[in-house]
């Protein structure tokens, strides 16, 4: 998993809970880099698991909230840190729709050997968008974070409804509507 | 300046400086990446363009052969 996603979180875990909590976290995770994470790195996501669980059991917030949380703050990180994924979109369902692709790119350049989550998208019918998140890693929750973050970022009133797909968070359907 | 401060203004200078390391290896890596899917791209053009070559030579090779064997049957007689 891509190091920004370590980074990202630490700092933001830092920032909420302040230096001790993150430093006990670390402690009791115990990852294996040490938790000396650098945005251009690969870790292995039980790193990250690892962190949340131990930050969760420190602070008393449940783990997926902390996920999701991350996940939103994430996304606005993103809008800043990659500002020319976004010339041209002006839509949070443009994006989403495009999203596969900015991952595929922003992942490969560094590891052209990295699993990806995938996320496939159709639009329904009914007018809504269905994205389906499915990865060899559990994290259902952060792509619910991140997709908060975008239809915040984008503004406008849509309706976000989750269904997993698998319990152990590896898949689950995302459907959003206009509000 | 305790020293408390001054670290921290140190670490907020190494942290910075691994934030601007990190975007510079971002960029390059995403150019390096570009130029390598339009070199990608140019060589299997470039091979398919090659492989219809070898096919329109390999037909006038074989076009050849037959006048030759032809001519040859026509002189033997």
């Amino acid at each position: 998993m891509k190091g920004i996603v370590f980074a990202e979180f630490l700092e933001l875990a830092e920032a909420r809970f302040g230096l001790e909590a993150v430093e006990t976290a670390i402690q009791h995770a115990n990852p294996a880099s040490n938790a000396a994470y650098t945005s251009v790195g690969n870790y292995h996501h039980t790193e990250l698991t690892d962190l949340v669980l131990a930050l969760s059991a420190h602070v008393g917030v449940p783990p997926n909230q902390l996920i999701i949380t991350f996940g939103h703050h994430l996304f606005h990180r993103f809008t800043e840190l990659y500002p020319k994924l976004f010339i041209g979109t002006t839509s949070a369902v443009d994006f989403l729709c495009s999203v596969h692709g900015h991952i595929h790119v922003e992942v490969r350049k560094l590891y052209p050997d990295a699993e990806l989550p995938v996320f496939s998208h159709t639009r329904r019918e009914d007018g809504q968008l269905e994205l389906t998140y499915s990865s060899t890693r559990p994290f259902a929750d952060l792509a619910e974070g991140l997709i908060k973050g975008c239809l915040e970022h984008f503004g406008g009133d849509y309706s976000l409804r989750r269904e997993d797909i698998t319990p152990d968070g590896r898949s689950a359907r995302f459907l959003i509507g206009a509000a | 300046m305790d020293e408390c401060s001054l670290l921290r203004a140190k670490l907020n200078r190494e942290k910075e400086a691994r934030k601007q390391a990190e975007a510079l290896l971002e960029q390059k890596s995403l150019e390096l990446y570009g130029v390598n899917q339009s070199l990608e791209q140019r060589v299997q053009a470039r091979t398919v363009q090659l492989q219809e070559t070898i096919e329109r030579l390999q037909l006038a090779m074989h076009l050849a052969e037959s006048a030759v064997k032809a001519s040859q049957k026509y002189l033997k007689f």
